[in-house]
């Protein structure tokens, strides 16, 4: 059990460490949607620990459903702002300041 | 029901509002249908209150008792008060938007409007940790698209790139520390949680809790130093959803921050948020001093009241038994005061825009004498903000300062600097309206401009009159404010013995 | 529309006036106004509220008067209507004010004047001057209200704690506090809180910097300001608490230095000042300062005394300089000169006031000034009862400058200058006239200035009394010194003509232009506010790893927090 809520703790931080490094879009969004599992996981964990595992099942695919409708949204804006900048870098995103 | 048909309404209103607009093409007419559906959703938010004042369980019929929804949602005052606050914007923001915008994807503005409304409804009336999050998460997203929605410029999609990853970012921290929650105890319903966490009480485990909670949820209440996307996004959105994303978002996310941290127990983050809003207030008061745009200057400002109403927060958390109630009443009424002044001058910017297509104070200058009304109101908005009577802002900032007097000690203290705060922000709302309404017109100012249209002044000029009529007559708020007060101090452990002290019963 | 506003002042005047005849023994009834903090909205009639009401009433009815010929020409500009909404709602803030039985009706009234007092400053909007003075003041006297509403709030709380059912009432709270049930502690916070917030609004030092700039408004509301409303507020506030804060050992001393540091700073500035209307300005701190420090005596009768009388002749100075500008169309007196021929009327009022301020015997302010001395001695203030001697000789050295550089000695002025028309000389004569006798009065006034005020110490005075009192007292050669002075440099400066700017000029500008040197004080902490902005700035990079990194920052920061308070 600690394993899996490690792990889960570990996809946070690393998907945290992604959007706080990475210089690009799709790897930023990428980045969200590893802490996104992490959250998973750690729900599926408290299903189980819990006995409560019908409530965690609904509750992740919920979740799932709302990455989907971010994911979606975000490429969206991705593919618009390199319409604008012809870069996927967020160094083009950097006029708003101050 | 009836809470559930408040939102439901909404939700399905939009839906409509976009298959009407995608058809007619109609500003008029999808403006109409989301005006009538946020009238409808009112409606029901006002028998909601009918039911609570007659003490009576909502009347849920016999086969919607049996469903779970019944525990997913549950009505309070809490969740009216934002409610009505949110409805009465969203209606003034679908009129204004009605002529306001102009564009051919209409039917997509006013569904995501309704959208984001109906999340806000929802929060406050959310039952469990998860349903919150949902409808946080609804609120989001419509309003990541509606921040973005002039997608053929640059600065809409920089900023809702921007806002869209923090945000999303911050919400997940505040998954993951509901998520923990739920592995400890396996539910996630408010009223059972603080039992059921008694024994965490004190713990490291609990405290990380709450520090992604205070931070996830933070982001979308701009506390510093969350608050970065907050000038970009309020900046760059159309003008009739900044107002919504001032006045009433930011406020909705902290409604959510304080829903879930009263669920969490007794750990004593009360002192912490006084801490936070003192940061928060002067870091926005500050910046706002060197903005030249005009909206991202009440952006700045923006941060800055939400200060003003954390420290009440604050205040009322930290100390129940002194400041529960008056702390949470002061900060409730200036969630509803800054609803109204913020969403107006956010709004009086937008007409300005509309006329001269520019945001630049400078380039604004005179603007309010050619406009007088506009003028007239933009005065009253910003003297609102500045919190000088008989403008609405000031009654609200008594009531955070009573709090601060309550708590005694280093209380005060927390006053005069929240004082000292509103008259810092003097010097840049003095110097708005000294360009905007009072400057020298520009001789390179084509003589004629085009009109406003009588649906763009028509909600800014209701705005004013009712800020006025707030700062007036306060107790008109106080009516909505105080039952909401009353339960969240009932909520944390304010009790009656308290409420009696401070003279309500 | 004018025509109406006049008609609104002039009922206002007579209602004001009625009132202080009208005053019984009984608290006027008040409607509730928000039940749900049990603040009503009260009035009461209490004797220094009435009697600064009446001043309000009567003399901004005067100066309504006085703007229907004096504001013609601006009228072409800018639109009256804004003009006379705004005076009016001075005014009747001003008797409200001084009228509120209750703190909170009490706050919103202050602020209020102050945004009146803003928005007139900036009158002529399209001056830059104009609106930055306008900021100027709202600011810096809002900078003072942070006390006020502190002081308020602790004494609500502390009110509310005691179960009171009026918990904002003025006089249930003086009587809390006479009775020792407001904890010391808190009494202190409340007592330095309103002494701020009566120097914001009175502009004593070191807040002193926005009235001189206030200068730029239009002459009649310079009148209202500095004689009927804004700057009385904080003289009635002290003096109407006073009863509270004496308890407290320090508060009494401070307000009479405050008041007397004042006095003496300003009429300094005063002696070099070339501006006529900044003269003025200085004056009235320097006679503010006076009023502070008759309260920093517990001496109600002398404050309020000397602020009537203050009101009325500042009033006609003002009034009078209004007149000067309308015929000279400039400010600075270097410019003006033998204006005696041309503007009699004029002339001789101005002359009747100028005597006033100096505390010339017999005219109004001699006496009032005298009953100031009287207090502070009584008192045991020696330091700050010395300071204001001196500042009466430099009062009349400077009022005869004044004077002299306006009217006397040769023409210096270009324009071709002509008596004022009736609308402007008549509110002249009248408050000419006032200025000579109020003083007679001080039987009837000091009997009603006591009414309602069960916690104030009134001495009653009739003017038999008064004549004794003061010329049967040493103090009396302050009163001869200043005759001595007028008669000393009318015989010197009509032989060797007034003294002419020359070099030194230059300095005396930037010492009076930076108001002491306490611009650059402020200016200082503007300053140092704006560069702490733009290094705050330089945190919002707008790079989108820098805000998530801010993120995880905050979240380490709040635990840290947590982690250190266990």
């Amino acid at each position: 059990m600690t394993a899996y809520a490690a792990a889960g703790l570990a996809l946070v931080t690393i998907g945290l460490y992604a959007t706080i490094t990475r210089t690009n879009l799709l790897q930023i969004i990428i980045g969200l949607e590893i802490m996104a599992r992490g959250i998973s996981l750690v729900f599926i964990l408290g299903g189980a620990q819990s006995g409560t595992m019908s409530a965690a099942q609904s509750v992740v695919i919920t979740l799932i459903l709302i990455e989907a409708v971010t994911v979606a949204i975000a490429l969206s804006l991705v593919v618009a702002a390199y319409h604008h900048n012809k870069s996927l870098s967020i160094a083009a995103l950097r006029r708003l300041k101050g | 029901m009836e809470v559930l048909l408040a939102i439901a309404i909404l939700s399905g209103a939009a839906l409509l509002a976009y298959v009407v607009g995608r058809l007619s093409r109609s500003r008029m007419l999808t403006g109409f249908i989301a005006f009538v559906a946020i009238a409808g959703s009112g409606y029901m938010v006002y028998q909601i209150w009918n039911v609570l004042q007659d003490g009576m369980p909502l009347g849920w019929p016999s086969a919607w008792a049996q469903t779970r929804l019944q525990s997913y949602l549950v009505a309070n005052y809490l969740g009216i008060f934002l409610a009505g606050t949110a409805l009465l914007l969203a209606a003034l923001v679908a009129v204004y938007s009605m002529r306001y915008m102009h564009r051919r994807d209409i039917g997509k503005f006013y569904a995501l409007l309704l959208l984001m409304t109906s999340g806000i409804v929802g929060v406050g009336f959310a039952g469990d940790l998860f349903t919150l999050y949902v409808l946080f998460e609804a609120m989001s997203i419509a309003s990541f698209v509606l921040v973005a929605f002039e997608r053929e410029e640059w600065e809409p999609i920089e900023a809702g790139v921007k806002y869209l990853v923090i945000s999303t970012v911050g919400s997940l921290l505040a998954l993951l520390g509901i998520s923990i929650v739920f592995s400890w105890t396996g539910t996630l319903d408010l009223a059972a949680l603080p039992s059921l966490l008694e024994a965490q009480v004190g713990s490291a485990q609990l405290m990380a809790v709450v520090a992604l909670i205070i931070v996830g949820f933070g982001v979308k209440a701009a506390i510093v130093p969350m608050h970065t996307w907050l000038p970009d996004a309020h900046s760059a959105a159309p003008s009739g959803i900044s107002a919504m994303l001032s006045g009433i978002v930011i406020e909705a996310g902290l409604i959510t921050m304080l829903r879930a941290l009263i669920a969490l127990g007794t750990v004593n983050y009360g002192l912490l948020l006084v801490w936070l809003a003192l940061v928060t207030m002067f870091v926005g008061n500050l910046i706002a001093l060197r903005q030249s745009d005009l909206k991202r200057m009440f952006a700045y400002s923006s941060v800055a009241q939400m200060g003003y109403i954390i420290m009440g927060v604050g205040l009322a958390l930290g100390y129940p038994t002194l400041a529960g109630f008056s702390g949470m009443r002061g900060a409730l009424y200036h969630i509803l005061n800054h609803a109204v002044m913020k969403g107006g001058a956010f709004l009086c910017a937008g007409a300005f825009l509309w006329i001269l297509g520019t945001r630049d104070i400078r380039k604004l200058s005179g603007i309010g004498r050619k406009f007088p009304l506009m003028g007239i109101c933009f005065l009253i908005f910003v003297l609102a903000l500045a919190g000088a009577p008989p403008f609405n802002g000031w009654f609200s900032k008594v009531l955070i300062a009573k709090a601060g007097a309550d708590v005694g000690g280093w209380g005060i203290f927390m006053v005069v600097m929240l004082v000292l705060n509103s008259v810092i922000s003097l010097f840049y709302y003095l110097d708005a309206l000294n360009t905007v309404v009072f400057g020298p017109i520009p001789e390179d100012r084509p003589r004629t401009l085009k009109p406003l249209p009588f649906l763009v002044v028509l909600p800014i000029v209701a705005l004013a009159a009712l800020s006025l009529l707030l700062g007036v007559l306060p107790d008109a708020g106080l009516v909505l404010v105080d039952p909401a007060a009353e339960y969240v101090a009932s909520l944390i452990g304010g009790g009656v013995d308290v409420l009696v002290a401070a003279g309500v019963h | 529309m004018k025509a109406y506003s006049v008609l609104v002042g002039l009922v206002t005047a007579i209602l004001t006036v009625a009132l202080i005849g009208a005053a019984g023994d009984q608290p006027l009834t008040a409607v509730y106004w928000i039940p749900g903090i049990d603040a009503t909205f009260g009035l009461q009639l209490t004797g220094i509220g009435m009697f600064v009401a009446a001043v309000a009433g009567c003399i901004g009815f005067l100066a309504v008067v006085y703007s229907l010929k004096y504001m013609e020409d601006l009228e072409r500009e800018y639109t009256p209507t804004r003009y006379y909404f705004l005076t009016i709602l001075f005014i009747g803030s001003m008797i409200a004010l001084a009228l509120a039985d209750n703190f909170l009706v009490l706050y919103v009234f202050w602020e209020l004047i102050g945004f009146c007092s803003f928005a007139l400053i900036a009158y002529e909007y399209k001056r830059a001057k104009a609106r930055q003075a306008g900021s100027k003041a709202f600011i810096v006297t809002r900078f003072g209200d942070i006390g006020l509403l502190v002081g308020i709030v602790v004494l609500w709380s502390a009110m509310r704690n005691l179960g009171a059912d009026q918990p904002f009432s003025i006089s249930g709270t003086i009587s809390a506090a006479l009775s020792g049930q407001i904890p010391l502690h808190l009494l202190t916070i409340a007592g330095a809180g309103f002494m701020a917030g009566a120097i914001g609004k009175s502009a004593q030092f070191p807040l002193h910097v926005w009235l001189p700039d206030a200068m730029e408004a239009p002459t009649t509301i310079s009148a209202l300001i500095h004689a009927a409303t804004l700057v009385n507020a904080g003289i009635y506030l002290c003096a109407r608490t006073l009863p509270m804060f004496a308890v407290l050992p320090w508060w009494l001393p401070m307000l009479a230095w405050v008041g007397a540091i004042s006095a003496t700073l300003t009429a300094v500035l005063a002696l070099v000042e070339k501006d006529l209307k900044r003269v003025l300005a200085f004056s009235t701190i320097s006679q503010l300062g006076y009023m502070m420090a008759a309260v920093g005596a517990a001496s109600v009768f002398a404050s309020q005394f000397h602020l009537l009388n203050h009101a009325i002749f500042k009033a006609l100075l003002f009034l009078c300089a209004g007149s000067v500008i309308h015929a000279t169309h400039t400010r600075n007196m270097y410019e003006m000169g033998g204006l005696k021929r041309f503007m009699p009327i004029t002339h001789v009022t101005f002359l009747i006031g100028t005597m006033a301020l100096a505390g010339i015997p017999l005219f109004n302010g001699f006496w009032s000034k005298d009953a100031v001395f009287e207090a502070l001695l009584g008192a045991g203030q020696t330091g700050p009862l010395v300071l204001l001697i001196i500042t009466a000789v430099l009062t009349a050295i400077y009022s005869w400058r004044m004077y002299w550089l306006t009217f006397q000695a040769e023409s210096r002025t270009e324009a071709h200058p002509h008596e004022s028309p009736w609308q402007m000389t008549l509110p002249l004569s009248l408050l000419g006239l006032g200025t000579l006798i109020s003083w007679l009065y001080v039987g009837d006034y000091t009997s009603k200035l006591g009414n309602q005020l069960p916690y104030h110490e009134v001495d009653l005075l009739e003017v038999g009394e008064l004549w004794h009192h003061t010329f049967g007292s040493p103090l009396i050669i302050i009163g001869i010194l200043a005759v001595a002075i007028f008669v000393i440099l009318g015989v010197v400066w009509s032989k060797r003509g007034a003294p002419v700017p020359a070099g030194p000029q230059m300095w005396a500008d930037l010492v009076t232009d930076t108001k002491g040197f306490f611009d650059w004080f402020w200016g200082f902490w503007v300053v140092l506010m704006r560069a702490v902005a733009s290094v705050l700035s330089l945190f919002q990079t707008g790079d989108l790893n820098y805000n998530s990194l801010w993120l995880a920052i905050g979240f380490i920061a709040v635990l840290l927090m947590f982690l250190g308070w266990g």
